[in-house]
Formats: C-alpha cells, structure tokens, sequence
C-alpha cells in the first residue's frame, strides 16, 4: 500500500479571469502519509478553507496537481468528484451543516444510504461513534434543538461514517469550549493513528496544535512548515 | 427514499397542505370528466348505439339525425340503392301520461321491425318479435316507476302500448327512447304525411348522390349541442389540468429554492444530482398519489350519494387514464426543481466563509 495519501505538487488556485483575477494560492506542494495529523494555520484570507476544499474535492485548482489515493482529481469533472467525495473525504465544515429534518441518528445513517452501504453495520458504526462522541442521550434529537457543539460533534461523527482515506476539518473546534475543544482533536487524532487515515485541520487554536504531527502555516499564497 | 420520507414526517403541514389541494382539484377533475362523460352519453348513446353500420340522411342535415328530413319518397330511392339491410328511421319526441304525475318526457325511434337489426334487449322481447302495440324501451323508464309489461299511454296520440322489451344505453338529450314500430305511427304526429329522418342500413360504406352518409358514432358528435357541451367541458378539464399541474410543479419549486443549502451539503458529502433527483420525484410522486387515492375515493362516495337522474358517469378506465396524465405532468413540472438541483454548486451553496 502507498503511504502518501495526498499528494499537492505546484497548486495554484486564482478567482476571478482576466486583469480583475487575484491569485489566492500560488505555489503549493506538499505531501500527506497515511496516519498523519496535520494543522493549516495562517492569516485570515490567506486561502486556507480554498485549499482544503481543493484537497476536498469540492474546488478544482487552476493549475497543478491534486493525486488522492494515487489519483489526480485535479482534471476530474463534477460527477467524478462527487463521488470522490462519497468514498475517499469525510468533511468537518467551520459551521456544522447538519440537515434540519433528520434526527441525531439519521444525519449519519443518511452517509449509508448515500453510498448504498450495509445497513446493519452502519448502524452499528453510528451507535459507536455516537457514544464516542458522548451524544448517546441525543440519538433522536433534531438539529434545532442542540447546541452549537453538539452540533459540530454530530458533523464530526458524519465526517468519519464513510471510512474516508482523508478527513478535513475546517475550524472544527471554533464552537466548543476548550474541554471539548480538545476532546474533538483528540478523537480526530486516535481515528487516524488507529485506522490509518490522513487529517488535515484548520485552526486557529494554538492549544491544539500540539497533538498534531506536523504543523503548515500558508501565507502569501506559499506554504511553509513550521518546526 | 430515506431522505424523501424523513422530510415529508418532519415537515407534515406543509406536504398536508399540499395534498389537501391536489385531493380537491383531482376531485373536480373526476368530476368534471364525470360529468362531461355523463352528459355525453345522455345525449347521444341511442345515436352512438344505433344498430347499424352507417346512417343515410339528407346533406342539409350537416350529420344530425334529428335535424335531417326525408319524404317516402326518398326512402324509397335509397332503400332501392341499398337492397335489403336497410330501415328507415324516424324520432319524435313525445310525451307519456301519466295518472297524477308529472308526464314523462320520451323520444320514440320508430323502426321497420322486420328489418332493423336485434337490439340486445336486457329483459322481454327483441324488435322482431314484437307485436301490435307492443314497444321496447330504454332502462332509464324505471326512474318514472315503469317496467316491463307496463301499460304506457301516449299524450299525443292516446294510444296505449306495452313495454315488452327493456334495453340500455339508450338514451337521447337525457330522455328514455322507445323503440317502436312504423304501425304505430309515431312518426307521422306532427304531419299528417309520413316523415322519416334517416335509413340505417348495415354493410360496407357506399355513397348514394344527394345524401349523406356516415357512422352512428360521427353522428353523435353531430347532435346539436353535443360539440358546444363537450367543449367547454373539455376546456374546463384541461385548465384543471394546467392549473393543479402547475400549482404542483411551483410548489416544489420553491420548497427546492429553499433548500438549496441542504442540497449542497448534501453534495458536498457526496451525494450526486440523481441522488437528490429521485428523492423530490419520490416525494412528487407520492403526493401525487395520495391526492389520487383520495379524490378517486371521494368521487366514489359522491356516485353513492347523487340522485340517480343526474347524469354522471365514470368507468376506471376513465379515471385510470386522468391518474396517469395527471401523474405525467406533475412528474414533467418536477423535472424543474431536478434541472436547479443539478445546477447547485456544492461549495457557494454550503457558503465557505461564515
Ligand atoms: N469564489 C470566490 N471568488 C472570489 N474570491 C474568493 C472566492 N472564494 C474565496 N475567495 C477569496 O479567497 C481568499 C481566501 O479565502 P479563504 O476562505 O480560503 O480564507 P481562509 O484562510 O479560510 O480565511 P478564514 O481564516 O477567515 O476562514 C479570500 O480573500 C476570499 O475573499
Ligand atoms: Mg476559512
């Protein structure tokens, strides 16, 4: 099996066409191993949530390459992205994104009937990660009815239902207080290590940062490492 | 299916809403449509039901029976050009006394009873084995109280006839035909000469010069009034059409306006378009459905319930056929909503910066 995961050779991701165009991303490379747990820091606008949803499949990239699992998705056309996005990411969005009208249980049972998988076993996975999570008394409650981080912890527990080979995480802990702040990374960080898996966090909460393996801090458009 | 029931459960008074007002127009439409049959067939199932293959009458006559005129004379002349199989016809509309009650309204076909094919009776005598005074009549008789073997006595002529057979499905602008023979002499009430409005004959199409002529079925249509009544009830069904379809298709429209957001989350974690697609058309479809069941439903109880004589007339391949127009265009009007979903951008909908 490959380790690198994820790998960004040249990025570059520019809005806008012609001379009102401005270049967020200018030169971005970097390489991701399976197991690894990896924090974005920089500036706001800087183009970090750009870049993770470029590694997310949701956004393609002017120019350069973005190989998931071996594949560039750098070319790849809507549909063929949505599905990457089916098998290989499981997203943490800065707002939690939840759908209103299904209850704590279906907001991840909904992953299972997305990518027609086991009933059975996803529902063993849901209780699991639920539990995990310490929603269990709020299996059946609807979105509207739970708090900002309940809300994030049910996101995050979407994030992982489809065994993804990367979890992107966009301020995941910008709602929870610091104890549970910390609780959160700390899950991300045992389900890569245990599985496997690659994640990749933005943040803006220095207290975490130490329980990531490598820390990348993105401005004017480069990406550099930070010791 | 997930997605699509969740939804309707969570959201029960919006998709009740819904329902209620696709149950009511789908009502109106069986009802209309009912109606619109009934009507037809009141006025014209004894011309569509005519036992023969074509109807010879005068070109005046623009195709109605009713309004073609034709002397012995010119019966004579087609009954020569034509050979055997051939009857004349002639209705007149009279009236039967009653004791104490109002009188009933009814239009004689008298017939040549030697020649006329057999007519199906449901119940007594066929037209060749009638005798003198004898007359057949259409089931719809019984409403006035009179059945088989009852004395009848005609106003106008006083003469007193026995119901020997009864028949169906025959009926002229909503009033009960007797089918008698020419002895009687119903057709000469109004003249004192013999009168006749067409020959009916059975066999292949001819063409005889100076008539018309053309099938039972052509010359239902051509029932003065037929067309008018049939047309502004069409023209009533089909506005019920577009209007229910399209208060359907806005309907969803607006609610996939809404939900936008819920889409590109959706999509954003992988969901494709034809995923969300088939969740809306479930939805369509069964909303659809339910107002189907229930207005069909309905209109059934109301068949119970209306007075016999009100002409009203539904079969299921009637109402079969208007379920399933109605299911196709309430599916077309979603493809709308689908067309918007596929346009949704998973990134600008979940909105990347708070
Ligand atoms: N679709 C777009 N069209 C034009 N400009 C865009 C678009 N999306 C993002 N930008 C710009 O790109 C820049 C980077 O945005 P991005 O959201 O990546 O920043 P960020 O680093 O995540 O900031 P924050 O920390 O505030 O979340 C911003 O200046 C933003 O205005
Ligand atoms: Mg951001």
């Amino acid at each position: 099996m490959n380790e690198d995961i994820l790998i960004l050779e040249h990025v570059q991701k520019s809005f806008g066409d012609g001379d009102s165009s401005i270049t967020i991303l200018k030169d971005i490379s970097l390489t991701i191993k399976r197991g690894e747990f990896i924090a974005i820091v920089g500036p706001s606008g800087s183009g970090k949530s750009t870049l993770l949803s470029i590694i997310g499949a949701l956004l393609s990239p002017s120019s350069g390459k973005v190989i998931v699992d071996q594949k560039d998705i750098a070319e790849y056309k809507p549909s063929k992205l949505s599905s990457v996005r089916k098998d290989k990411i499981g997203f943490i969005f800065q707002s939690s994104h939840l759908i209103p009208y299904l209850n704590v249980k279906d907001q991840l049972m909904l992953i299972c009937d997305i990518s027609r998988a086991n009933k059975k076993e996803y529902e063993k996975k849901a209780t699991d990660l639920i539990s995990h999570l310490g929603l269990s008394h709020r299996l059946k409650t609807y979105p509207n009815k739970l708090s900002g981080g309940e809300k994030q912890r049910v996101a995050i527990a979407r994030a992982f239902m489809n065994d993804p080979d990367i979890v992107l995480a966009d301020e995941p802990t910008a709602s929870l207080d610091s104890e549970r702040g910390k609780q959160v990374v700390e899950m991300i960080s045992n389900e890569v290590k245990s599985r496997n898996k690659a994640a990749i966090m933005v943040t803006h909460d220095e207290r975490i940062l130490h329980l990531c393996d490598r820390v990348l801090r993105i401005e004017d458009g480069q990406i550099f490492e930070v010791v | 299916m997930f997605l699509a029931f969740k939804e309707l459960r969570q959201s029960k008074i919006r998709y009740a809403l819904i329902s209620v007002i696709t149950i009511a127009v789908l009502f109106l439409v069986f009802f209309v449509t009912g109606l619109a049959n009934g009507l037809a067939f009141g006025d014209s199932s004894s011309i569509k039901n005519i036992q023969a293959d074509y109807i010879v009458m005068n070109k005046e006559a623009d195709g109605a029976i009713i309004k073609s005129d034709l002397t012995a004379k010119d019966v004579e002349i087609i009954g020569e050009q034509l050979g055997g199989n051939a009857s004349p016809l002639a209705i007149t509309m009279s009236a039967l006394e009653r004791n104490q009650v109002k009188d009933v309204d009814v239009v004689y076909f008298s017939v040549d009873s030697d020649k006329y094919e057999k007519i199906n009776v449901i119940e007594g005598k066929d037209i060749s084995e009638l005798s003198v005074n004898e007359v057949i009549a259409d089931k719809s008789i019984e409403m006035f109280g009179l059945k088989l073997n009852d004395q009848i006595i005609d106003k106008n002529t006083g003469k007193k006839l026995i119901i020997a057979g009864i028949t169906k499905d025959q009926t002229y602008s909503m009033m009960p035909v007797i089918y008698a023979d020419f002895e009687l002499g119903m057709n000469s009430l109004y003249q004192n000469k013999l009168s006749y409005n067409a020959v009916v004959y059975t066999g292949g199409k001819t063409s005889i010069i100076g008539y018309d002529i053309i099938t039972p079925d052509d010359s239902a249509k051509s029932i003065p009034g037929y067309k008018e009544t049939q047309g502004s009830l069409m023209m009533i069904v089909v506005f019920l059409f577009i209007i229910s379809a399209f208060v359907s298709t806005v309907f969803f429209y607006v609610i996939t306006l809404q939900k936008i957001n819920q889409f590109g989350i959706l999509k954003a974690i992988g969901a494709n378009t034809s995923y969300i697609a088939k969740s809306i058309i479930i939805q369509v479809t069964l909303i659809t459905m339910i107002g189907l069941v229930f207005s069909s439903l309905f209109v059934y109880g109301m068949t119970q319930v209306i007075p016999e004589g009100m002409p009203f007339r539904t079969s299921p391949t009637l109402v079969l056929g208007t379920a399933v127009l109605f299911l196709v265009l309430n599916l077309l009007g979603s493809l709308l909503s689908v067309s918007k979903v596929a346009k949704i951008d998973a990134l600008e909908a979940i909105g990347r910066i708070e």
